[in-house]
């Protein structure tokens, strides 16, 4: 029969034999020499191969420990997976097993003369009932015994409360193969002539490091009687062997037939899991609706006492989502949110029971579901912000066709009206009516005039930023020559002028006109007939400014942010009872920015408003916030200068 | 063709000088017309609507708040035989079809607006 012992299996072996053999020749020496510091020299070399070795010890125990806790969860118990069998005196023992020796805690050498057969047996149940662990023993034959064991540390919390129980108790846990243990040690031992291997506990003395050292034991081998012819001890052995390499091997087989359906049956439901959240992130690109439904299954299919989805990076992570409250951050597992080369968050579980392997590459692909998901989304609601974006845009171009023809065709209707009605009853007419046709007639060619010369604006201004030609300026001049041009676009107004006839701007001729104009057009617009408009012209400190008063309603708060985007026309009462393209304050700031002038504005509800155009003087080089647009908390000046007529 | 005695004409617009205009060329055409109240939105032409039950409504479609169609809505449930003539700057195909729909009995555009008595008179002569 062949035997395959496990690569693990082999080193642990191999590892014991080689100290076995080494310990067995030193403690030889030190009998035949028959004395204590012979002994005690011994000791410290097995304390050196025993330290030699310890670190390799806790790496194999890491190793082996799933094989270890698999086995057990299947089983009912350490007992359970301990299979004694007896062949003709002789018991050998499964491959993994739990070992301990209770005669270790009195210190005394182990005397295996009382442990056989049904011994072994007693043993073994009285130690399930008190959850503990199992010595591992092969009787070779009466009166003679070999004891081989291995401690290993056991890195991790055993899973099974049996385990747990064990070490508190102080118990070691072993993992070794029969096989490869009994021949070895016993052909070593029957070679030097040694009946009896002996367990003792660890010298305190040892000053080995951590766990290991607590749980660790010493091997000697004592010298016995002689024992009975070699040969016969190899034939004995080597049934021994082939016996236990059976049973190690089919015990083997069974393990991993096992371990193979476990290990199936968690794959499927791995898969099953990633399958169906993969769906339900399909479902909608609306991640507020797919992640609560993608953490709740992971964290009911794996049992997380806590599962969370980060945003963002290290270390501003903003957390999207979280089902249970978040443990400290050494009982979490974090897995990176990856798509597309970038990191775009974290997913944060925990779980008081171990996460497998397995699990963990799960949690993983289902973090890049996640990822995805954020991603499309992020996606999907920047595209539908852009669609919404160009939806508006294309409203507010239909309004904006709509609101300009009805206001070219307004006044033009008056117009076509007012002089066909000239024309037909010239001669029947009154002259004072002539006069107040003509007049009518006058006010909407201005009003046309502005809305066709802001049309032009609007549609060219973008590009005359090359053309502004800035000259100086006596600032009066051009303003009273436009209070007369556009005198009827302030309608049924009163208009107050007080100007400083000698202050010196800096400026292009065309941006006088167009601010004027437009800050004329609104405050007549937006205050009733019959209120007093104040046009002024102040030479300051910084600057010369140019001020329009109304005593209208006011500049709502939500609307400040707002009256120079193109289009917009305010929301007071006042303002949409009011007509207008919405387009005049973007050209006034266009026209800011061309000549480097800024505006400063104040305003209160129910009080008016004061829109003051600062311009630079020839003198100054640079205005303080050029092209700006600058909101004043400040009370409105009083409106000052001579009523026109 | 039968002429009534007495037209009362309703003028409803936002703009003072359309309103002028149109009571002066309403009042001059010697038609037999008359104006018997003039609103600038749609609430006050509803109130001047219930006060002096025009013959002929003239109604300015774009106003601020309640629109001509919106206030053409509200009379013609109320009374569906109503006359009124839907006076917009704007007049496109949507606009014509809603007022046929609601009942308007004519649309004109503004930039026809010396047409308005000749429209009127002869709306008002109909059924």
């Amino acid at each position: 029969m062949s035997l395959r012992p496990h690569p693990r299996t082999v080193a642990a072996a191999t590892t014991a034999v080689a100290l076995l053999a080494v310990t067995t020749g030193l403690v030889s020496r030190a009998e035949h020499n028959g004395a204590d510091a012979a002994q005690a020299r011994t000791q410290r070399a097995v304390d050196r191969l025993i330290e030699q070795r310890s670190a390799q010890l806790a790496t194999l125990a890491d190793t082996v420990q799933p094989e270890f806790t698999d086995r057990h969860r299947t089983a009912h118990g350490v007992m359970a997976s301990l299979d004694v069998a007896t062949f003709g005196g002789r018991a050998v023992l499964d491959s993994r097993l739990a070992i301990r020796l209770p005669h270790l805690a009195s210190g005394g050498p182990l005397d295996l003369e009382t442990l056989r057969g049904e011994e072994i047996r007693r043993t073994a149940s009285a130690a399930t009932d008190r959850g503990s662990p199992l010595a591992v023993v092969t009787p070779v034959t009466h009166g003679r015994a070999i004891v081989v064991l291995w401690p290993l540390y056991d890195g991790a919390l055993p899973a099974t409360t049996a385990g747990r129980r064990a070490l508190q108790a102080g118990w070691a846990l072993a993992v070794v193969h029969p096989s490869w243990l009994v021949d070895p040690a016993v052909q070593t031992a029957r070679a030097l002539g040694y009946g009896t291997v002996v367990v003792g506990p660890l010298p305190a003395s040892s000053g080995l490091p951590g766990t290991v050292v607590d749980d660790a034991v010493a091997v000697r081998v004592v010298p016995g009687g002689p024992g009975r012819p070699l040969l016969g001890w190899v034939l004995l052995t080597a049934l021994a062997i082939a016996v236990a390499g059976g049973l190690a091997l089919a015990t083997r087989r069974r393990n991993e037939r096992d371990r193979a359906r476990s290990d199936a049956e968690s794959l499927r439901e791995q898969i099953r899991l990633l399958a169906d959240l993969g769906v339900t992130a399909q479902e909608t690109l609306d991640v507020s609706l797919t992640l609560p439904a993608i953490l709740l299954q992971l964290s009911s299919r794996l049992r997380l006492d806590y599962v969370a989805v980060m945003t963002g990076s290290e270390p501003q992570l903003v957390q999207l989502l979280a089902l249970g409250s978040r443990p400290s951050a050494s009982m979490t597992l974090r897995f990176p949110l990856h798509h597309s080369l970038r990191t775009v968050g974290v997913l944060e579980i925990s779980r008081s029971s171990p996460v497998t392997t397995t699990e963990q590459e799960t949690v993983q692909a289902i973090a890049d579901v996640i990822a995805g998901s954020l991603f499309n989304s992020d996606l999907f609601e920047r595209e539908q912000a852009a669609v919404q974006r160009l939806q508006d845009v294309d409203r507010l171009k239909d309004d904006f066709l709509g609101t300009v023809s009805h206001e070219l065709r307004t006044p033009l209707s008056i117009l076509v009206g007012y002089s066909a009605m000239l024309r037909k009853r010239w001669e029947t007419m009154a002259e004072p009516d002539k006069l107040a046709a003509v007049t009518t007639i006058e006010t909407h060619v201005g009003a046309l005039t502005n809305l066709v010369n802001d049309l032009l604006d609007f549609v060219t201004d973008r590009n005359s930023a090359q053309h502004v030609n800035l000259t100086p300026v006596r600032l009066a001049v051009p303003v009273r020559e436009l209070v007369e041009r556009y005198r009827p676009l302030l309608g049924r107004h009163e208009l107050s002028m007080d100007l400083d006839e000698a202050a010196e701007v800096i400026t292009d001729a065309r941006a006088v006109e167009r601010i004027l104009t437009n800050l004329l057009s609104n405050a007549s617009k937006y205050s009733p007939a019959g209120t007093l408009i104040a046009l002024t012209v102040r030479n300051g400190e910084e600057g010369v400014s140019l001020g329009v008063r109304d005593h209208g309603p006011g500049i709502a708060d939500t609307d400040r942010a707002l009256i120079f985007e193109r289009f917009y026309r305010g929301t007071t009462d006042a303002a949409r009872s009011t007509r207008g393209t919405g387009i005049g304050l973007t050209i006034v700031r266009t026209w800011l920015e061309m000549v480097g002038a800024r505006l400063e504005i104040r305003s209160q509800l129910g009080v008016g408003t004061h829109m003051s155009v600062v311009f630079p003087r020839p003198d100054q080089a640079a205005l303080p916030e050029a092209g700006q647009i600058v909101w004043r908390e400040e009370h409105l000046p009083i409106a000052r200068g001579t009523v026109q007529a | 063709m039968s002429m009534p005695a007495e037209v009362s004409v309703l003028i409803v617009d936002d703009e003072p000088d359309m309103r002028s205009l149109l009571r002066l060329l309403i009042e001059s055409a010697d038609e037999g017309l008359t104006v018997s109240g003039e609103a600038a939105d749609g609430p006050a032409a509803l109130v001047q609507w219930e006060q002096t039950k025009p013959s002929v409504i003239v109604l300015d479609n774009r106003m601020p708040g309640m629109d001509g169609l919106d206030v053409a809505a509200h009379i013609l449930h109320e009374q569906p035989e109503q006359r009124i003539v839907l006076f917009t700057a704007h007049l496109d195909e949507a606009t014509s079809l809603e007022a046929t729909r609601l009942g308007v009995g004519r649309c004109l555009s503004k930039t026809r607006v010396d047409e308005v008595a000749g429209i009127i008179r002869r709306l008002a002569a109909t059924g």
